[in-house]
């Protein structure tokens, strides 16, 4: 409560530091430490330790709450700069946001780091090349002397192709999710998704667009795509109803199969309930409590879809790091 | 620096022996042992644990900042604030929520604890009967209170296993001028800086006064100006505007007037506060009334507030743009 300037600077640096080299089992305790009070006790304690060692004046005991401001911290400041890490960073937190009111970070402003940082990396990894431009600079290096020997125009050559690559895959996936739209079929499925209830659709959806995403973060746009595709069911995707019947539905087995679960069902609270199914569990308040979720928790289709497709995402990016 | 075997012996620390040796203690231990003269140390010692953190006892009188601070550290804590002029009924107010707790009569949450029973202690004597005041008074807030806190850790009746901290600050009523006059006042104030509620007393004596009640009004809106341009997270912060002392108007002949008036203030504040902040909540407490009894339901209402509204928080939005570089990204907006 009284903030000591001189000891602000010092406290960070020790956060982004530790920040630095986590392991990957370790990312999902910081996010669950940011966003659950009184999870993680054991790594809790390696943190703080971890943090006395780079900090010596941070308070060794007593100190579960400030733990979870470092943790804040730590996860803040993975996400200045982007690395596969911050991908799964930011798409965690942003799994986890649901209900909203199921969390409670301890800053606030973590998570609107979270929807800034996806914003602009999902645009950065999918750029638009600029070929001329590309070209003129090859051409420059090109007409210099010995340009043979140096490796200035190999270098061009190299990061023009990685570059012509990424759009490719850009156009890829742009022209898979157009197709997938346009097609008015549930591939999965294999039905016309105008004979689909959106209940039933919602979690294979969001598995037809996960299977979609080419290049992680996600584009921003398809979680407005699974919308529009689950308006062509025959019923309204906007209408609430229980979670649980929508988990609940036939289609249930093909997205287990689908999905075997992930690291983190606290991050993951759809997978987590599907996981409880696949266990021979119930969706009842006791099979539940771990998430943090209620049995009458009601939303609709097209929310828990979205919500299905962020998991995905996030257990993707832990994934490609391990 | 020498180590020793026993356990609460700080000599590794402070350089003193716990049993005053100057020199040849047989508790020493390792190579620095021998070097202080010790006699031959067993060749394999124990591991000597640190010595464990001191445990704090508290005085049970209000927490100071850093004492405060410790409590936050450790665990979440919601942090109310009372303001408003003297005689507002703040600390009797505060002193009536520790009384219901003390007899039971809290419905929704039960005593769970706190570091600051004297402190409760000292605003309800005076309404004791061992006091031997002819009629129930508080004792009031001094000037050098402010910036104190008092603790109360409850739980929800019936949920043994979730505590939940408060930790309440009265700003005195003595000082409540200057932090309507001095914004650099309210700029110091912790309290102000990190409170999540804000319950702002306006007086319900000086409301039927018709010579009094417009200062009465205008103080409360410029401290909350006060406390608009100092909080950075201003918009976050639950502000209840607490008619206090309501037996005033109840009481009063001209009720209907005194009414209106204090309809006219709410409308004031929604208008000026309405759209910055989490919804405006209005209350009309009486916590010791003359010949009536207290509102106690209105007071537990406001207590749960504290503890049962939702934190703001906002929906994660994909900052999105809206002249994106191809159609696909700039689908949905």
């Amino acid at each position: 409560m009284k903030p000591d300037t001189t000891i602000l600077e010092p406290r960070w640096n020790a956060a982004a530091t530790f920040a630095e080299k986590i392991p990957v089992s370790d990312i999902c305790s910081l996010l669950r430490l940011v966003l659950f009070p009184g999870a993680e006790a054991e790594f809790a304690k390696r943190f703080s330790v971890a943090l006395v060692k780079l900090e010596p004046t941070f308070p060794p005991e007593g100190n579960a709450e400030l733990l979870r401001v470092m943790a804040a911290a730590a996860v803040y400041s993975q996400m200045d700069k982007p690395s596969n890490e911050a991908d799964a960073i930011a798409l965690g937190l942003l799994a986890a946001a649901f209900p909203l009111e199921r969390i409670q970070p301890v800053c606030k402003e973590v998570m609107e780091r979270a929807g800034e940082y996806l914003a602009n990396e999902s645009e950065r990894i999918r750029p638009a090349p600029n070929i001329k431009a590309d070209f003129q600079a090859l051409k420059t290096a090109m007409e210099t002397e010995d340009w043979e020997t140096g490796e200035d125009a190999t270098k061009l050559l190299g990061s023009a192709l990685v570059e012509l690559g990424g759009t490719m895959g850009r156009v890829a996936e742009e022209n898979q999710f157009l197709w997938w739209l346009v097609g008015r079929q549930s591939p999965l499925l294999k039905q016309r998704r105008g004979k689909l209830a959106s209940q039933d659709y919602a979690l294979v959806a969001a598995v037809e667009a996960a299977s979609r995403v080419m290049l992680l973060p996600p584009p921003s746009s398809v979680e407005s795509l699974l919308n529009e595709v689950l308006a062509q069911c025959k019923n309204d995707p906007d209408s609430a109803m229980p979670l649980v019947e929508t988990i609940g539905t036939p289609s249930i087995d093909l997205v287990k199969a689908e999905k075997a679960g992930g690291p983190a069902t606290e991050l993951t609270p759809i997978v987590g309930m599907l996981a409880v199914l696949r266990a021979g569990g119930k969706a009842d308040a006791k099979g539940l409590k771990h998430l943090h979720l209620s049995p009458k928790f009601k939303t609709s289709p097209a929310a828990t879809a979205s919500q299905y497709f962020r998991e995905l995402m996030f257990l993707r990016a832990i994934e490609q790091i391990s | 620096m020498p180590t020793c075997t026993q356990p609460k012996c700080r000599i590794a620390e402070t350089g003193v022996c716990l049993e005053g040796h100057k020199q040849n203690c047989p508790h020493l231990t390792g190579s620095e042992a021998s070097s202080a003269g010790a006699v031959a140390a067993p060749s394999a010692t124990p591991p000597v644990s640190p010595a464990p953190e001191p445990y704090r006892f508290h005085s049970g009188e209000k927490l100071t900042v850093a004492e405060a601070s410790r409590i936050m550290n450790d665990r979440p804590v919601r942090m109310i604030l009372c303001a408003g002029a003297q005689w507002a009924g703040k600390t009797t107010f505060l002193a009536r929520i520790g009384e219901m707790f003390r007899d039971g009569s809290f419905r929704k949450f039960r005593f769970a604890g706190s570091k600051t029973l004297c402190a409760f202690e000292r605003a309800t004597w005076r309404a004791t009967l061992p006091s031997g005041a002819a009629r129930p008074e508080t004792l009031r807030s001094g000037r050098r209170e402010a910036d104190t806190f008092l603790h109360l850790r409850v739980y929800p009746s019936g949920e043994l296993s979730s505590h939940q901290d408060i930790l309440i600050s009265d700003l005195p009523g003595e000082i409540f001028p200057e932090a309507v006059a001095l914004r650099d006042f309210c700029a110091n104030q912790r309290a102000i800086a990190r409170a999540d509620d804000l319950v702002l007393f306006l007086d319900c004596r000086s409301l039927v006064n018709m010579a009094e009640r417009h200062a009465e009004r205008d103080n409360a809106l410029r401290f909350m100006g006060q406390v608009a341009a100092v909080k950075h997270d201003f918009d976050m912060l639950h502000v209840h505007i607490v008619f206090s002392r309501w037996d005033f108007v109840a009481n009063h002949p001209q009720r209907q007037v005194h009414e209106d008036y204090c309809k006219a203030i709410e409308t004031k504040f929604v208008e000026r506060y309405g759209k910055l902040l989490p919804p405006l909540k209005f209350w009309r407490i009486a916590a010791r009334p003359d010949g009536l009894p207290p509102t106690d339901d209105e007071i537990q209402s406001l207590f749960c507030h504290w503890l049962e509204a939702p934190q703001p928080l906002t929906e994660i939005v994909t900052a999105r743009k809206h002249n994106a570089a191809r159609d696909f990204s700039a689908f949905g907006l």
